[in-house]
């Protein structure tokens, strides 16, 4: 079993016509079993080809997984154009499309032994990934 | 007529002592322009409380109207604020007829930011409408649930 700690903060003045601060906090184990028997994390260059973010895992993710992806890619400026989104796919559909500079962060659960793969609609982008399974 | 654009910041942190060979200690921020474009001006946060329900029949965020579904890219905050059972999380990419698309399941007390874009996941191909639904895992029970989101342009 390990233990995880996430704090995620959510600020803004002019979103909603309040002020909005989130900030909450949950420490997170996995489960001392075979269904909760690895982690993966690391840095991908990805094209149009799917890639595959939880190789590590034996048998894809058998149940529960922490999922961390950041577009890592360049935001777009003067004179220099943005790298192209990621998008994250399950094994039946794509499920969410990362901008460069964005992150996303979800228990996923897509049921037994799933895959989770990134790719650009379009050209070369890349990816910061930390899959944990959980259960 | 748009509004200006607004100015949102998000921090992701991980720590772990026992999780890798070496300790976790990581903090990612990403500071958002949300447009005040007429895609993008919209932004909402409300408590739930969610019933069990089979897939496409939980609550419904936005609304079920087709002018209230979110067109382009969208984030979600969701927080399971119950105790006990677990929130399931499912996406619909379509107004009606489409079978959710199973996210994961929030235990109590955990939380979780996507990032949607109905012009990827629409399933046939066109950008039209995306709607998140939310439910207990456990039939016959309710959870609570926290839900903030905020729209990007399309």
């Amino acid at each position: 079993m390990a233990t995880i700690k996430v704090n995620l903060s959510i600020n803004s003045s002019d979103v909603l016509p309040f002020v909005v601060a989130i900030d909450e906090s949950k420490e997170i184990s996995t489960l001392s079993d075979a269904n909760a028997n690895s982690s993966n994390m690391g840095q991908l260059t990805v094209s149009t080809t799917a890639l595959t973010i939880n190789t590590e895992i034996d048998g894809g993710i058998d149940n529960r997984a922490l999922v961390y992806i950041k577009n890592t890619g360049a935001v777009a400026a003067a004179g220099v154009s943005a790298d192209p989104n990621i998008i994250v796919d399950d094994e039946t559909a794509p499920i969410m499309e990362i901008a460069p500079g964005e992150f996303c962060f979800l228990p996923y659960n897509g049921g037994a032994n799933s895959t989770l793969t990134v790719e650009t609609a379009s050209g070369t982008g890349y990816c910061d990934y930390l899959v944990i399974e959980l259960t | 007529m748009s509004k200006g654009n607004n100015t949102l910041k998000c921090t992701v942190s991980f720590s772990s002592a026992d999780l890798l060979p070496a300790n976790l200690n990581m903090s990612k921020t990403m500071t958002l322009t949300v447009p005040g474009t007429a895609a993008g001006n919209e932004a909402q946060i409300q408590n739930f409380t969610a019933p069990q329900a089979a897939a496409g029949s939980g609550i419904i965020v936005p609304p079920n109207t087709v002018a209230n579904d979110h067109a382009g890219r969208v984030f979600y905050f969701v927080q399971n604020t119950g105790s006990t059972y677990n929130l399931l999380i499912r996406v619909i990419s379509e107004h009606s007829g489409v079978t959710p698309d199973q996210m994961g399941d929030l235990a109590p007390g955990e939380f979780a930011i996507y990032n949607f874009d109905d012009g990827v996941m629409d399933s046939d191909g066109t950008r039209d409408h995306l709607r998140l639904e939310i439910s207990c895992a456990t039939a016959a029970q309710t959870t609570t649930a926290t839900v903030f989101w905020w729209e990007m342009a399309a």
